[in-house]
């Protein structure tokens, strides 16, 4: 419950973590989001992707910092949003967290701990390294053709290549660069990392698929075949750049 | 006959309007000159489809629509991959102006 910053475990230099929530539409879920994550790190950047919904002002009650989209552009470019923010206020240490309720806040202090003592630059949550029992079979068929994917493009060896929960440091940060504003930002973030040669781990989450996260989802336009979409975007982003 | 007529008009219109476009400076002479080449180019081959024969046996190709249809599709290929870069960049600037914006104005529980 306070295993917060004071957290003797977290060193010095990095006395400042930032946990940035990109929210769409999120006004059920957004404030408790908040506030569990508050429990374990103080300082949290909601960025509401233009929701027509009381996201923001539900985000606000719930003690975040909020900033506002004026026109949807998607969540890489949110995440983007609330990382340069993050930085702009001294960021050592930046989290991806999701406002849906779907990801465990408990688990960020383990999540932040091998990017703060300097093990690592960035630690990505995986959702294949527990029990996956819980993971709906078509999203898994899906998850895994993401992996072979993200084998093929970045050459990187994941157990999970979709999964938004992860931990940064300042340096990786500042090193990775969004230009996908939609959901292929996961396959780019895992671009970057391979591009820059950065130190990464991946240390076991558990997600909860719970009727009103899946139902939320869909509300955003999210569904398993999004992932054609995603690799479509992601290799012709790569012609174009 | 038609098919002449009515391409021939349509080819004259589009160089009347780049002769506009040129006046105004929206059209740059290179930009005026290749464009209008193009339909000159379009207008003669319709009175004259055996002109395509010789470009046909140029690129060692059977027919000279056939030679026509190759080109075009490359033009169009090439065209689409330039909107489509030109597309993405005016997302990410969007994007950019976005952001700026919303880093300006942060609001936080007082």
């Amino acid at each position: 419950m306070n295993e917060t910053l004071s957290n003797p475990a977290l060193p010095a230099p990095y006395t400042s973590v930032w946990v940035v929530i990109p929210a769409y539409n999120e006004q059920r879920s957004v404030r408790e989001a908040v506030q569990h994550v508050q429990r374990y790190i103080p300082n949290v950047v909601v960025v509401d992707d233009c929701s027509k919904d009381r996201t923001s002002d539900e985000a606000l009650e719930g003690g975040a910092h909020v900033l506002r989209h004026p026109i949807n552009r998607g969540q890489g470019a949110a995440l983007r949003t609330g990382m340069d923010y993050a930085l702009a206020k001294g960021a050592d240490v930046i989290v991806h967290f999701d406002a849906d309720g779907q990801m465990q806040p408990e688990q960020i202090p383990h999540m932040v701990k091998p990017v703060a003592v300097g093990d690592v630059d960035i630690a990505l949550g995986s959702r294949f390294l527990v029990d996956v029992s819980n993971i709906p079979p078509l999203r898994r068929i899906i998850l895994k053709g993401g992996i072979v994917f993200t084998r093929i493009i970045s050459g990187l060896n994941l157990t999970d290549t979709h999964n938004g929960f992860r931990v940064m440091n300042r340096y990786a940060a500042q090193k990775i660069c969004i230009v996908q504003d939609r959901y292929s930002h996961a396959s780019e973030i895992l671009d970057e990392i391979a591009k820059h040669k950065l130190r990464y781990i991946e240390i076991p989450v558990t997600v909860t698929y719970s009727d009103e996260a899946m139902a939320a989802a869909r509300e955003r336009g999210q569904n398993s075949f999004n992932a054609i979409k995603i690799a479509f975007r992601v290799i012709w982003g790569k012609l174009l750049s | 006959m038609v098919i002449q007529l009515l391409i021939s008009t349509v080819a004259l219109l589009v160089i009347i309007n780049a002769i506009g476009k040129l006046r105004q400076k929206t059209f740059t002479m290179p930009i005026f000159i290749i464009w209008s080449s193009l339909w000159v180019a379009m207008g003669i081959v319709v009175w004259y489809p055996n002109i395509s024969n010789i470009v046909a046996n140029i690129l060692h190709v059977g027919r000279g629509t056939d030679a026509i249809l190759y080109i075009s599709l490359i033009v169009i290929f090439y065209l689409i991959f330039r909107i489509s870069a030109r597309l993405e960049k005016l997302h990410q600037d969007v994007t950019k102006l976005t952001r700026a914006v919303a880093i300006a104005s942060p609001k936080e529980k007082r």
